[in-house]
């Protein structure tokens, strides 16, 4: 990646990814019996590489089962949340990407700019 | 795959088109009316399971929900007297379908959210990938 | 946190990347090569607006892209086989992968052919 501030949006954008497929997972099994929900995680694996100052490919996404409760038919989806959740992670995956475009735009900037 | 939040919505609307279609099937034949010495028209009831497991969701594999087979409701039905039915035995007793119309309508409407959830996952996930696309433009 | 980052990068953006001043004038033969715009970069006397210091992460940014050039682009090339095929998961990998690659394409076309301006400026100078 380019510089540190573009490998963490990288990670982010990973992690965000891979939290709407889940989240598409999630929402396609709504009805299946027995079928607990899955939640990915990656914002506290990303705060700590930075906090520790290591290179942000190091922080990890992972993938756990949610804690909600089940319902009759053994399922604990709930449709609301799991909209909610994409919603805001579809936006935040287009700002990360609006981030990634005004690096680049800088570069750009410098290389074809000036005398 | 490429875009693989569609494939798993596009599974997830698959399985509730399919119930749909059960539960249609159902309501379609609430008054069939069968003899005695047959069996009741059975209720269709679709059976669904995951595909994959949670964690290939995460990565990109197969992932989203799928019909594993159709299950069929009580063969013996509801006994009715009604001796004027042709199709009536010995005692005027028919065999009407083990189908409760309100609990029909209850799952169209889950199959009929689901399916809505799903088509706004597709809509959503568009909007995502169209803006990937545009890094660096 | 990503926003303010980024503001800092802003802020810092400097002159122009690390390029000695030495006053050496023999590297002639690498102009032109894209894979030694590295070498070539390094030695260019004339024109040089003082060295970025290490900590300057934008001026480090250049400079990375340049050597990295030929990786980018390998890299920007693998993505798009596995895009074609369908094994590309995340686009936004392919997309960030080619841009970059083309970026460092741009950023060595630009300092060769300031580095050859500079070169004639010197041998336009009367003895």
């Amino acid at each position: 990646m380019i510089d540190s501030t573009a490998s963490v949006i990288y990670s982010a954008l990973n992690g965000l990814a891979a939290r709407q497929r889940v989240i598409a997972n999630n929402v396609a099994n709504v009805e299946t019996p027995g079928f607990i929900a899955g939640r990915v995680t990656f914002e506290d694996s990303l705060r700590t590489a930075i906090a520790n100052g290591d290179d942000a490919v190091t922080s990890s996404v992972s993938t756990r089962s949610s804690t909600d409760p089940v319902n009759m038919n053994g399922n604990n989806v709930s449709l609301d949340n799991e909209v909610v959740g994409l919603t805001q992670t579809d936006l935040a995956y287009q700002l990360l990407i609006q981030a990634i475009n005004q690096k680049f735009g800088l570069l750009r900037t410098a290389i074809g700019g000036g005398a | 795959m490429l875009f693989p939040t569609f494939q798993t919505a596009g599974s997830g609307l698959g399985l509730f088109r399919t119930w749909m279609d059960a539960v249609s099937d159902n309501m379609a034949n609430l008054d069939t009316v069968r003899p005695t010495s047959e069996a009741a028209f059975q209720a269709r009831f679709v059976v669904a399971n995951a595909i994959g497991n949670g964690q290939e969701a995460m990565t990109g594999g197969p992932a989203g929900a799928q019909v594993t087979g159709i299950s069929f409701g009580d063969a013996n039905g509801r006994l009715m007297h009604d001796p004027s039915n042709p199709l009536a035995d010995a005692d005027g007793m028919v065999r009407f379908p083990d189908i409760d119309m309100g609990e029909q309508m209850t799952q169209l409407m889950i199959a009929q959210r689901g399916y809505q959830a799903n088509l706004a996952v597709i809509d959503r996930a568009k909007d995502a990938y169209q803006q990937a696309l545009s890094i660096g433009r | 946190m990503a926003i303010s980052a980024i503001a800092g990068a802003a802020a810092s953006l400097p002159t122009v990347p690390t390029l000695p001043a030495t006053g050496q004038i023999g590297w002639l033969g690498d102009v032109g090569t894209a894979g030694s715009a590295g070498t070539a970069t390094g030695t260019v006397a004339a024109g040089a607006a003082g060295a970025v210091s290490g900590t300057q992460s934008f001026g480090q940014t250049l400079v990375k892209a340049l050597d990295g050039l030929q990786g980018t682009q390998t890299r920007a090339d693998g993505l798009a086989v596995q895009a074609a095929t369908g094994d590309l998961t995340n686009v936004h990998d392919y997309m960030i992968a080619a841009t970059e690659a083309s970026l460092a394409t741009e950023l060595t076309v630009a300092v060769r052919n300031k580095a050859v301006e500079a070169f004639n400026q010197i041998m336009n100078m009367g003895v």
